[in-house]
């Protein structure tokens, strides 16, 4: 259940094979039999990358779906950074970047991604080319490091290091953090230009990402897999849940997709018994659907020719309320009713008769 | 007694790789998001926030930390005349919170022991346990002490539930979950209305209250039961005439519908039966004190033997 899902991509994140050549220094697991990939997606901080969409025109439509990761490799030296491009209307292949196989192009080894609304992509790291600790802008086009840089040490009483989750948009002059000091889910936002501390964001669990759309609405995402929605002023616009069934290694990444409005996903999902990557990109509307409909319960105590009202509960993943969906009673009785803005299916119901009566609510 | 209307549901959590248990008393009934409690213990969600649904699922919606208490906030602070959630902490803190984000609306209170259940007015935090209420100022600057008794306790924690909140008023319901008694507590008075004292049936774990559906949800080990408010009958009296009965006279004869603690039972059907004369309406619904009453006209001769009978329908 979850969200409501408007996209899956027809390709999956595919892994360049092993050509054989002399190079193949570094983990040896990747090509041991059965196994023929050269790479695979090595999950920076409990996600598997950074995900984006936007206009972008190709052959088969308007727009485009980008993913960036590290990568293990088995070439010098032994890490990689690739950047795989999805039409945004079929999520077909188009195209497949990569750097950092030498040290001085992507210098992009553990740390954390974190995407513009423009589709700019920074990440948070230490970084010996650059001799510093903080977030950087990377180009992801040429695949090479700025040097455009945000120092934890800027922000008063922060050291480096100090950054476990952010998000920056310069358009806009602000930054969220969350600091390693900060309390359980709480992101702290700023403004950039000035490093002024504006206001702060929680999440009802460790943050896992802070998604930035186009339209100035910012989706906090934490472990637990909530996504709560904010705007630019801290304002709290809705909390919903889109939970993993499985716990994959590789944790769970979110996007947004500038031209289609919706939440982009990426998963992490073991890779097939040759080495083949099973990552696929899907695409969801902030829409919860119901998971629970709770069986009617009577609000009055039920007695022949008593008009009582039962109350049922549509809510999603996280217990948020599902809200405007048409409800049908079956059961002894007929009717029909929907959800309130609470979630709540109350209908009115009359025994005609003394003894059990049987109440059904479903939604269709 | 309130009269049960669902229950009991056995409880499971809704991931089932957790289990839940809640802690005692701790609940509050949070409009769009169901039944919150804090969790009992348990390596993978001790004090971790639920939201439990009326199919007994328990969904888990926030952190694990040392949350000691929650509550509701009403002293006209964070969102004018409505109840704000508070959330308490292990070390003596309490502060409105957002949930399900619990987002600190203000800055913690220190110094005001957690309690598991407790009610946040203008001028003091109260809570319930034993036979008394008790309160505290906000910054705990004074020892809590006592504020009103509250009958037919020993001992037992209790559970402070928002019944009617404004500007003016300011009345909780308070359950004692080891005998599970249920007072209406006037928090401008500080006495309870004796009127509507009732019981939750029977012990349980943590209770709260729907003002926007007028029912009570309780947690006990073997399910979440659903209480309406409404005392169950447990008696009707023997019917009583207005004055002595006369040959052709007109008589009111009533008879009352009370719950096993005295509760009237409001709106339930009343059936009269005489054996003599006739009554103007046999089936007559009660009224706010239990009452049902009826005219009686006796028969124009004496009749010896003649019974009056009051039988509740349904």
């Amino acid at each position: 259940m979850g969200l409501l899902r408007c996209f899956e991509a027809e390709d999956l994140l595919e892994y360049q094979l092993w050509d054989g050549s002399a190079d193949a220094s570094y983990n040896a697991y990747l090509i041991t039999p059965p196994r023929i990939y050269a790479e695979e997606i090595r999950p920076t901080t409990g996600r598997p990358g950074a995900l984006w969409g936007g206009a972008d025109p190709n052959r088969w439509g308007p727009s485009s779906i980008s993913f960036f990761a590290v990568t293990s490799q088995v070439r010098w030296p032994s890490w990689g950074a690739g950047r795989w491009k999805l039409d945004g209307r079929f999520g077909r292949k188009l195209e497949r970047l990569s750097g950092a196989t030498a040290f001085g192009q992507m210098g992009v080894t553990t740390g954390l991604l974190s995407v513009e609304p423009a589709g700019a992509v920074w990440e948070f790291a230490g970084h010996p080319f650059i001799d510093a600790n903080g977030a950087v802008l990377m180009d992801v086009d040429t695949m090479t490091v700025t040097s455009q840089l945000i120092r934890p040490e800027d922000f008063a009483g922060h050291a480096a290091g100090a950054m476990v989750d952010f998000a920056v948009d310069r358009a806009a002059d602000r930054v969220w953090i969350r600091w390693l000091t900060n309390n359980v889910g709480q992101v702290s936002v700023y403004r950039l230009s000035t490093r002024e501390l504006l206001h702060e964001l929680w999440a009802p669990n460790q943050t896992n990402g802070v998604v930035l759309t186009h339209d100035g609405f910012v989706y906090v995402v934490d472990v637990l897999d909530w996504l709560c929605v904010y705007d630019y002023e801290g304002r709290l616009h809705g909390a919903m849940r889109h939970p993993r069934l499985v716990s994959h290694p590789g944790g769970v990444c979110y996007g947004w997709d500038a031209y289609y409005r919706r939440l982009l996903r990426l998963e992490g999902t073991p890779v097939a018994v040759d080495g083949a990557s099973t990552l696929r990109v899907e695409a969801f509307y902030p829409v919860p659907q119901a998971a629970l409909l709770s069986p009617p319960v009577p609000r009055q105590v039920p007695r022949a020719g008593r008009r009582v009202y039962v109350l049922s509960r549509a809510v999603g993943e996280g217990a948020e309320p599902i809200v405007g969906r048409a409800a049908q009673l079956g059961g002894d009785v007929a009717g029909a009713g929907s959800s309130d803005h609470q979630g709540d299916v109350v209908v009115a119901v009359t025994p005609a008769a003394s003894g059990p009566l049987e109440v059904e609510v479903t939604i269709p | 007694m309130l009269s049960r209307v669902a229950g009991p549901i056995p409880i499971s959590a809704y991931d089932v790789r957790e289990a839940f248990v809640a802690r005692a008393a701790s609940a509050l009934w949070v409009e769009g998001l169901g039944l919150v409690l804090i969790a009992d213990g348990g390596a993978e969600n001790a004090f971790a926030l639920y939201a439990l649904q009326l199919d007994g699922r328990a969904i888990r919606i926030g952190k694990r930390l040392s949350w000691g208490g929650i509550g509701w906030a009403h002293d006209g602070l964070g969102g004018g005349a409505a109840e704000v959630p508070c959330l308490a902490s292990g070390n003596n803190t309490w502060f409105r919170a957002r949930l399900p984000t619990t987002a600190p609306l203000e800055a913690p209170h220190e110094g005001t022991a957690a309690r598991a259940s407790f009610a946040v007015l203008p001028d003091r935090v109260i809570w319930f346990g034993n036979d008394e209420v008790r309160w505290a100022p906000h910054d705990g600057a004074v020892p809590d002490q006592p504020e009103a008794a509250m009958p037919g306790n020993t001992v037992g924690t209790g559970s402070v539930m928002p019944a009617r909140l404004s500007a003016s008023e300011s009345l909780w319901w308070l359950a004692n979950l080891e005998s599970g008694r249920l007072f209406l507590y006037d928090a401008v008075a500080k006495v309870d209305v004796p009127e509507r004292r009732t019981s939750l049936g029977a012990a349980f774990r943590a209770a709260a209250y729907s003002r926007k559906h007028d029912l009570f949800f309780v947690v006990r080990d073997d399910g979440l039961h659903v209480y309406a408010n409404e005392p169950a009958a447990a008696s009707v009296s023997v019917p009583v005439f207005s004055s002595a009965p006369a040959v052709g006279a007109a008589r009111e004869l009533s008879a009352q519908v009370l719950g096993d603690l005295g509760e009237p039972c409001v709106g339930r059907v009343v059936d009269f039966e005489v054996t003599a004369g006739s009554v103007e309406r046999a089936a007559v619904e009660t009224d706010a004190d239990g009452w049902a009453r009826t005219s009686y006209r006796a028969p124009l001769a004496p009749v010896a033997g003649a019974t009056a009978t009051a039988r509740l329908v349904e």
